[in-house]
């Protein structure tokens, strides 16, 4: 054991200070895993802080309307003054959208660079054929599922999981 | 009919709109630029579009109502310390308007448990939003400007004018009372 330590110590004093502090993150990473693991206390304080992670996330996810901002504009514009309120600024503002993040603006492209790939694949699927090797596989171990079911099981049960297959049964 | 130059069909709109001092003119200026972050921290912390726009209207009307109409040093800094404010008050207020409720209901109607509710994503929000009109002021700032607004730690250090570092344990601290708290809940509504 004291050995692997000195070992590891060697390499990332080798690394430079970034090595040595990323060695000694992971270390303490380590012991901390493996303290959570047999500490019942600790295991409960996590699950209460992930709860609170988990609240966080809902509320920052919480979709919100695309008018809100110019309702809000609208509503803060009409108490300011006379001057103010008529400047041409704030007509802007009174039809100012919330900025939609760069994944949002992407979507209408990206959906239709998908939707081509997936037209591509299946296309591609047909022309190499294996699709139809695909089927031909499925419909293979279904017959050789049914077999065996056929010959382990009585007729009632088999009929009962094969309803299709009765009358071939009967 | 009253005689007016819109009555009229004055262009009086565009000459009012020049005539705008450009003393006041910041406060567009700050809506325009910190507008939908703020509006996005407001909807974060209440949850409610009405309280949103109530919240942000008061944010607002104390800017261009400071006294002798003098611009803040940090106009950014002012509207989100502001807004947070606010917007904790409200939650608080409308806390004791809900607990004063539960205690009317409690007396007409016999109590319901439901186990599917505790699932329920909106009810982990609530607890959460209930949990942050607790925490203290300070730790309360730290965690709307660094969770619900997303700013970096400097930026929140800058607007609350405390250390980065400090910020980082404020933080630390709020969500330890804050699982505390939100846990404390749970197993109250359990029993």
């Amino acid at each position: 054991m004291k050995t692997v330590y000195h070992t590891n110590r060697h390499c990332s004093m080798q690394k430079g200070p970034a090595g040595f502090w990323n060695g000694l993150r992971s270390r303490l990473t380590e012991r901390l895993n493996d303290h959570v693991a047999q500490c019942p206390r600790c295991q409960r304080r996590l699950a209460m802080v992930h709860r609170v992670e988990l609240a966080l996330t809902l509320v920052k996810t919480q979709p919100q309307d695309i008018g809100l901002l110019a309702r809000a504009n609208t509503k803060a514009l009409n108490t300011l003054k006379h001057s103010l309120r008529n400047a041409p600024k704030s007509a802007a503002l009174r039809i100012a959208k919330a900025d939609l993040s760069r994944l949002e603006k992407m979507r209408p492209g990206l959906e239709r660079v998908l939707s081509a790939a997936a037209c591509v694949f299946i296309v591609f699927m047909i022309k190499t054929g294996i699709s139809r090797s695909l089927l031909d596989y499925k419909e293979q171990g279904e017959a050789v599922i049914k077999n065996y079911y056929a010959r382990n099981l009585d007729d009632s049960l088999f009929n009962e999981i094969f309803p299709d297959d009765a009358s071939h049964s009967v | 009919m009253a005689i007016n130059p819109t009555s009229l069909g004055l262009t009086f709109d565009l000459t009012q709109a020049r005539s705008v001092p450009k003393s006041q003119r910041w406060v567009l200026v700050s809506m325009q630029e910190f507008g939908p972050a703020l509006v996005t921290m407001l909807w974060r912390i209440l949850g409610n579009e009405e309280d949103v726009c109530d919240a942000y209207q008061d944010t607002f009307l104390r800017l261009a109502h400071l006294p002798n109409q003098q611009k803040p040093h940090n106009v950014r800094a002012y509207l989100f310390k502001t807004a947070s404010n606010l917007a904790i008050s409200m939650l608080r207020q409308k806390r004791v308007i809900h607990k004063y409720r539960e205690l009317l209901a409690r007396d007409y109607q016999p109590d319901t448990d439901n186990p599917v509710a505790e699932l329920d994503s909106i009810q982990l929000q609530q607890r959460l939003r209930e949990a942050i009109t607790e925490l203290p002021d300070y730790l309360g700032a730290v965690v709307v400007l660094r969770d619900l607004a997303q700013m970096p730690y400097t930026q929140v250090a800058n607007i609350l004018g405390i250390r980065t570092a400090a910020a980082r344990v404020y933080r630390h601290k709020a969500i330890k009372l804050l699982a505390e708290w939100m846990s404390q809940s749970e197993n109250r509504e359990e029993r």
